[in-house]
């Protein structure tokens, strides 16, 4: 392999705000909107997909010679779907709470585009430990997106946070009024739409070319 | 042998059958170590919430304080006399009332009128808990209610006082899809709260048990949730169903002490 | 001679002054003054000076009668809501407001109105102003500090689309909502409806009623319950909408337990959101913008034939279980927020279609929904809004197809 591709601190590190699956890229969407009501079910999610996506890229890219070309998309959700069932197992067994708030969406890491995209993009022609450094860099920069929006909702929505409380709500005697809108699942795209606007505002390095110049004068 | 290509028809095959075999001996024998801390933690998950209304502190073990406080039975919802010798003794913990709902052979179906709960169906048989204190005497009779309500089905299990059936003496909700916040604040305690002490009948044996605005009997209506009105009117339904229609039978036996609670 | 020194001070603001910075904050007072001096350069030429600040003033006026109305009506249903407590005589009297921890009333009553069931006309306007004018002047201050905001940050003129967008706002709300909520949710309504997309005239739902639909969705308490109408401590009166969709017709009742006929929700006699009560008003002000020609006669219509139908054919179909099926248009037409949508917040400009089919498309498909939602969906008695919103996402669709007709057919006729 030629040394002209990035350095491994870079392959880790790029990910994680420069290259973000969910802001840059907007994959695990999905996801990141159902399971950031409140920090734990965030935070879990979070780990989960980190573990699955750089064991996933550790494991294809270690075989990923022995892959035929043909079949190669089978073979990565087979690996992909075996982690998931088995981070599926180990919180039902161990945190059975959590396994009910998160329902269904442990199971659709499976279909979560990012850990997907990192096997086919770049675990099956990388070498495993860049590969696991990539995955772990993806993971984490999916898991910084759920918790920013996480920490907004439930402080705001809930006035708590990690079931903490931060203000005490109204319907428990206190005085904050939650934002019902907050819990809701489709407030999570503003809260991610506006984590997008900030970011680019401040690295205009990220932000994309005008198409068109909407201050023209002359029309 | 020649080295194999991997791209040919046969190496695919091979290499795909031994990559799965590989995955499901991981998977299989990971499911099969978790099973008994998964079973342990459904059981435990069903246990804690049975103890929330059973009115007893869970000092050690959530386990140790069931075994020591709670005792299960299963009813004949129809007869409302106990039925422990329907299923085998080991299946009465745990007994899935919601999935044998919705097997034929388990379940009745339910009279249109009756069905305000809206839940189609329910299994033949239910399960109830007895609540004792240190000296072995029946303090709260639980019974498993559940229902539709605005967006989901309701889930929840309430206590009674066993010396006239007809106390409420705590209610707690373990499974719902309501909105957070709004329908969601059944959850809220300050609001379950507001059902101890209610009765379900008036001393004419009418049910009056209540959910609605501006309560105002005092002895039978419970405020409804602000902004939550069809929640409030599920969960009054619900409630409406299984403790005025389909547990009658089982609290007019236990008022009248044909039921035996205390052995 | 202001304008001699409006021009000398232009210097100091166009590029390179000292206070460029702020030139939006100078056009802003400079156009609302005098007419725009900008002259297109391009190969159009406009020669109108109907541009938009013409246009947003002539709807800010249009919507004064029911303005109007609102106050009269909010403080109306008070004053017989307090009459119909059991304690009326108590909070009536002088000094009972004082005491109260409601600062509306005392400052009502400071300024000379009253509160007994005799009171007059204009102790109850005084009364609604008293709700309204608070709500108004938040709005209108938050707004106008993001909109200045994102001008100054941006470099582009200060708009006056938000003198519509506030008052618009300030009406659609109840008189209950209180002030940091309707803060917040015009600052939700500017920025996320409007500014994020690049300001007036590139928002695709209408800012005022995203807004609106912010502090549904955010506060349902304040907005969407059913204590929330009328501002009397210890009423809880529903909206007619809920009532009927609670009891029928039947169920319509005012605070005094009279029942309500269509004549009295006609002119307005109901408790709702301030500018929304009187379909009479509000087809006065439609009258001003259609002859003004700002709004669109083909959108209003649509809605009118689509909720027409629909609610038709709801009659038709009937229930046994959901009263709200029964309920025949003309009831439809002038409950809830059905005439303050259609006429004001559906035809706006900018949000809603372009083309003349695109319109009619537009007005049905609003039209279908809103009786939709109020009929079929269990939680929300009130369907305009969220009909509006969903329609003005399909606006440019229907444009994109009656453009794609229209070449189609121009094609067909140059071929043949």
């Amino acid at each position: 392999m030629s040394n002209k591709g990035p350095s491994l601190k870079e392959t880790f590190l790029t990910p994680i705000i420069a290259n973000n699956p969910v802001m840059i890229q907007v994959l695990g969407i999905c996801s990141s909107l159902a399971v950031t009501s409140s920090m734990k079910t965030a935070f879990v999610m979070g780990l989960s997909v980190i573990f699955v996506c750089s064991i996933a890229n550790l494991a294809i890219s270690t075989v990923r010679s022995l892959i035929p070309n043909s079949v190669r998309i089978i073979a990565q959700m087979t690996v992909i779907a075996s982690l998931v069932i088995l981070v599926d197992q180990v919180l039902k067994a161990f945190a059975y709470d959590l396994s009910k708030q998160l329902s269904v969406y442990v199971g659709l890491i499976i279909t979560n585009c990012i850990v997907m995209g990192r096997t086919e993009g770049f675990a099956l022609k990388s070498k495993p430990l860049a590969s696991f450094l990539d995955g772990l860099g993806n993971g984490l920069g999916y898991m910084l997106v759920l918790c920013v929006v996480a920490s907004i909702r439930e402080i705001f929505g809930s006035g708590s946070w990690f079931g903490m409380t931060v203000f005490e709500t109204v319907n428990n005697g206190g005085w904050y009024v939650p934002c019902g809108l907050l819990v809701m699942p489709p407030c999570a795209f503003f809260l991610v739409g506006l984590l997008i606007w900030v970011v680019k505002t401040f690295r205009k390095d990220l932000q994309e070319p005008l198409e068109y110049d909407t201050h023209r004068e002359d029309y | 042998m020649s080295k194999l290509n991997k791209d040919s028809a046969l190496g695919t095959l091979i290499i795909i059958v031994t990559f799965c075999l590989v995955c499901s001996v991981l998977v299989s024998s990971a499911v099969v170590a978790l099973d008994p801390f998964k079973k342990a933690a459904v059981e435990n998950d069903r246990q804690v919430n049975i103890l929330k209304v059973s009115g007893f502190e869970v000092n050690d073990s959530v386990s140790k304080t069931f075994k020591a406080h709670i005792e299960s039975h299963l009813i004949d919802v129809a007869t409302g006399r106990l039925a422990d010798d329907a299923v085998p003794a080991n299946e009465i913990e745990g007994y899935n009332f919601a999935s044998l709902a919705k097997k034929p052979a388990s379940s009745v179906k339910i009279e249109k009128a009756r069905d305000v709960a809206k839940i189609i169906s329910r299994s033949k048989y239910m399960p109830v808990y007895f609540a004792k204190d240190d000296n072995g005497k029946v303090v709260r009779v639980i019974l498993p209610f559940y229902g539709q309500a605005l967006w989901s089905t309701v889930f929840g299990y309430v206590a009674l006082s066993p010396l006239d059936a007809n106390t409420i003496l705590g209610v707690t909700f373990y499974s719902h899809g309501e909105t957070p916040g709004l329908g969601g604040e059944i959850d809220n305690p300050r609001w379950q709260a507001l059902w101890v002490n209610k009765k379900l009948t008036d001393e004419n044996g009418d049910y009056k048990f209540c959910i609605k605005k501006n309560a105002s009997e005092h002895d039978f209506d419970i405020d409804a949730l602000s902004g939550a009105t069809l929640t409030s009117v599920g969960v009054d339904n619900t409630a409406k169903y299984w403790l005025g229609d389909a547990y009658r039978p089982f609290l007019e036996n236990l008022s009248k002490g044909e039921i035996i609670v205390n052995e | 001679m202001l304008l001699d020194v409006m021009k000398k001070f232009s210097l100091l603001f166009t590029k390179g002054g000292l206070l460029h910075w702020f030139y939006p904050l100078y056009e802003g007072t400079f156009t609302f003054l005098y007419s725009s001096g900008r002259v297109t350069t391009g190969r159009t030429h406009v020669r109108d000076f109907v541009d938009l600040k013409r246009i947003m003033i002539i709807v800010w006026a249009a919507v004064f009668p029911a303005m109007f109305w609102g106050w009269y009506n909010v403080g109306n249903q008070i004053v017989t809501s307090i009459a119909s407590l059991p304690n009326s005589q108590e909070i009536v009297s002088e000094y009972y407001s004082l005491l109260s921890a409601d600062w509306h009333y005392a400052l009502a009553q400071l300024l000379g109105g009253s509160l007994s069931a005799d009171a007059s006309v204009y102790s109850k306007m005084l009364l609604g102003a008293v709700y309204f004018l608070p709500i108004y002047i938040v709005v209108f201050a938050v707004g106008a500090f993001w909109e200045v905001l994102f001008c100054l940050l941006r470099h582009h003129e200060i708009n006056e689309g938000f003198f519509v967008t506030s008052i618009l706002f300030a009406l659609i709300v109840p008189p209950t909502m209180p002030l940091w909520q309707a803060a917040l949710g015009i600052s939700f309504g500017v920025v996320i409806g409007k500014e994020v997309f690049g300001g007036t005239g590139r928002n695709f739902v209408n800012p005022a009623l995203c807004g609106r639909a912010f502090l549904f969705f955010a506060y349902p308490a304040s907005i969407s319950g059913t204590q929330c109408w009328v501002p009397v401590d210890g009423y809880s009166g529903a909206t007619p909408l809920a009532q009927w969709a609670a009891e029928g017709a039947d169920g319509l009742k005012d605070a005094l337990g009279h029942q309500i006929n269509w004549m009295d929700a006609f002119l307005g006699n109901i408790p709702g959101s301030i500018g929304e009560g009187s379909t009479a008003m509000i087809l006065v002000g439609a009258a001003i913008i259609l002859l003004t020609g700002v709004a669109s006669l083909r959108i209003m219509l649509g809605i009118l034939i689509g909720a027409f139908l629909t609610a038709t054919l709801f009659n038709y179909i009937g229930s046994a279980t959901n009263p709200m099926f029964s309920m025949p248009f003309e009831w439809h037409a002038v409950l809830g927020g059905f005439a303050f949508g259609a006429v004001f917040m559906a035809t706006d400009p900018v949000s809603s279609s372009f083309t003349s089919k695109g319109k009619w498309a537009f007005g049905i498909l609003i039209g279908i929904m809103v009786i939709m939602i109020r009929t079929v969906n269990p939680a929300y008695p009130e369907g305009m809004m969220l009909a509006i919103l969903f329609a003005n996402c399909w606006a440019p669709l229907f444009d994109y197809l009656a453009a794609k007709r229209n070449i189609k057919r121009r094609l067909a006729r140059v071929q043949a």
